[in-house]
């Protein structure tokens, strides 16, 4: 029943694709998933309406700011996972799936401007643990990386998030066209044809990498929490 | 050299078998208010449009009447309607209805009412 929320206030840092991918490879572990996309563009829905989703995958389309507590708190008396993708706007939507995170997921790109809005997200989220008095875990996810160099840009974003304490991805998003692919012809990365996408291996070990991170960090997550309450 | 490529090995895989569906307890009422006070604070704002617009009533007045009238017999008019408070149409109004019940013209008096109901 963990809510994952993908949360940044920057379009185009990633949300969709990082929340579909995960999706899919916690569906592959056989486990149920709900995917809501409270992104009026409706790019997950998109996805999920197009043929090859799992069927552990449940859509909740079209969600907004009012509906957004009560579809998580729905789906998680259904699915196992509940996966929020939220619009790349500083939105009050943003707020309040973030309210109920188990796991938030701050994706930044290599670039000053993801890096300004994902520090934006984080204030918001370590201002809404004081007053919910509770801690909302988070890390920050980096996105569309190169897997062959990390550029000083990039590198001096890292730093700086290091710096400040904030916990960081191992694992980054890389950029790959089986990523893109899947939003193209719908389905998981696994699904994909090897004669029409290439790398469709090291996607794969990608996506794999980031779910086994997710879980990890949730683990660790609950691991303290029941030490502090035992 | 093998016809295959060698697989990715996922040995070190991960087990969601603990996590389940169910309602998580103790969540309560998050208070919204609190929520959207530290959103907006931090520039997370509602795009919701909570301002109702107002919907203008339509006058009843719709209609123009022309009269020709003596020298000064307007500004008459106007002061009566200065000296009640009310603006023109209303004047009028209230001069037709002094009218029809000093003369007691009940059925016209109806009309009267039915018009202005």
């Amino acid at each position: 029943m963990p809510v994952i929320v993908f949360a940044s206030s920057k379009g185009g840092a990633g949300k969709t694709t990082a929340a579909i991918v995960l999706a899919s490879e916690l569906a592959r572990h056989n486990t149920s998933v709900t995917l809501i996309d409270v992104d009026p563009n409706q790019h997950s829905a998109k996805w999920a309406q197009k043929e090859g989703r799992p069927s552990n995958i449940q859509l909740v389309e079209k969600s907004t700011e009012e509906t957004i507590i009560d579809d998580i708190d729905n789906a998680q008396a259904k699915t196992a996972f509940v996966l929020v993708d939220l619009e790349g706007t500083a939105s009050m939507a943003v707020a309040s799936a973030i309210s109920r995170a188990d796991l938030v997921i701050t994706l930044c790109q290599g670039s000053q401007d993801d890096a300004d809005e994902a520090v934006k997200t984080i204030k918001l989220i370590n201002r809404q643990g004081k007053v919910l008095n509770r801690t909302i875990p988070f890390s920050v996810l980096m996105t569309r990386t190169n897997p062959a160099i990390t550029p000083r840009t990039l590198k001096h974003i890292m730093s700086e998030l290091e710096a400040a304490g904030v916990d960081i991805f191992k694992t980054s998003l890389i950029d790959r066209e089986a990523f893109r692919a899947i939003r193209s012809f719908g389905g998981t990365v696994n699904d994909l044809d090897i004669k029409q996408v290439s790398g469709i291996e090291k996607a794969a070990a990608n996506a794999h990498a980031l779910a086994a991170e997710v879980i990890a960090k949730i683990k660790e997550t609950n691991e303290v929490r029941s030490e502090s309450h035992g | 050299m093998g016809k295959e490529r060698a697989h990715l090995s996922f040995d070190d895989d991960f087990d969601v078998s603990e996590f389940q569906p169910a309602k998580k307890e103790g969540q309560g009422e998050v208070d919204k208010k609190t929520i959207e006070k530290v959103a907006e604070e931090s520039g997370f704002i509602s795009r919701v449009n909570k301002t109702r617009r107002r919907k203008r009533q339509q006058s009843p007045f719709k209609n123009q009447l022309n009269l020709k009238c003596r020298d000064n017999m307007k500004e008459l008019f106007q002061d009566i309607g200065e000296y009640l408070e009310v603006r023109d149409h209303t004047t009028f109004e209230r001069a037709i209805l002094a009218l029809l019940e000093k003369e007691g013209t009940t059925d016209l008096l109806q009309k009267y009412r039915d018009i202005t109901k």
